[in-house]
């Protein structure tokens, strides 16, 4: 975490804009979020403000970067609509065999 | 003893015909999800590595050098879109998980066409390439969620 919140204390920040503790808050316990997603974006955000302060990336290709976070955002998302989608289909299938082609049958 | 064993047949009768309603509710609202398939793994796994070794290169390359590798990877991109169009409403989920990773992929090219990295940083494309391999694992996952077809 070092390089990160060395950028980050050392922003010079006159308006007070900027939590800073909050921030570095914010990162340690995405990392250490029960989602692997979160993790995940934690790991990236760190990432790219290490990116930034080493001139890797510019403040225009680091706010782009943030802007695609939206996305995996949404494809997470889905992936959990279709997780509880996918249980649902397993219900029904299981239903279907057993009781309507199974236990119908016997009745 | 005789009530006992009429109560007991009325419980059975009442589980049973409760177990015929939620079969009858489930089987006549079908889930409008698609099965697991194996051609849309292997779409996806593929252009994955394709896609991503290719934005790798938009940080040194030059935009005239990529051109017609950029119209390549386009139509296997739409390819395979078609393809998951092509299994109509159910498959909603994943179209729309085809239409993220596109605006993703299409930024970038249009951000390589405009300025490079010049406005972006010298390692720009490396990272969204990164963000791009992170989104297809991501509908990989979801595919891979998906219930295997009997």
């Amino acid at each position: 975490m070092s390089k990160f919140t060395d950028y980050i204390d050392g922003f010079a920040d006159k308006t007070g804009t900027l939590a800073k503790e909050e921030l570095k808050e914010l990162i340690i316990s995405a990392r250490n979020d029960k989602s692997e997603f979160v993790r995940l974006q934690a790991v990236n955000v760190e990432h790219w403000i290490v990116m930034l302060a080493a001139g890797q990336v510019t403040p225009a290709g680091f706010k782009r970067l943030v802007a695609k976070m939206d996305v995996l955002t949404e494809l997470e998302t889905i992936k959990l609509e279709v997780a509880a989608k996918v249980s649902a289909q397993r219900l029904a299938d299981g239903i279907q065999k057993h009781v309507i082609d199974g236990l119908c049958k016997l009745i | 003893m005789a009530f006992v064993q009429r109560i007991h047949r009325w419980k059975c009768l009442i589980l049973v015909a409760c177990m015929l309603l939620t079969s009858t509710w489930l089987t006549c609202c079908a889930v409008p999800i698609t099965y697991h398939d194996a051609a849309t793994y292997k779409n996806l796994t593929d252009l994955k590595a394709e896609t991503v070794m290719f934005v790798e290169t938009f940080d040194t390359k030059p935009f005239a050098a990529n051109e017609a590798a950029i119209a390549d990877i386009t139509l296997k991109f739409r390819k395979a879109y078609e393809y998951e169009k092509g299994k109509g409403k159910p498959n909603g989920d994943t179209m729309r998980q085809f239409d993220e990773i596109w605006k993703l992929l299409n930024a970038d090219i249009t951000d390589y066409r405009e300025n490079g990295n010049s406005t972006l940083g010298p390692k720009y494309f490396r990272e969204a390439a990164v963000v791009l391999g992170q989104a297809f694992d991501i509908t990989i996952a979801t595919e891979n969620l998906k219930n295997r077809d009997k």
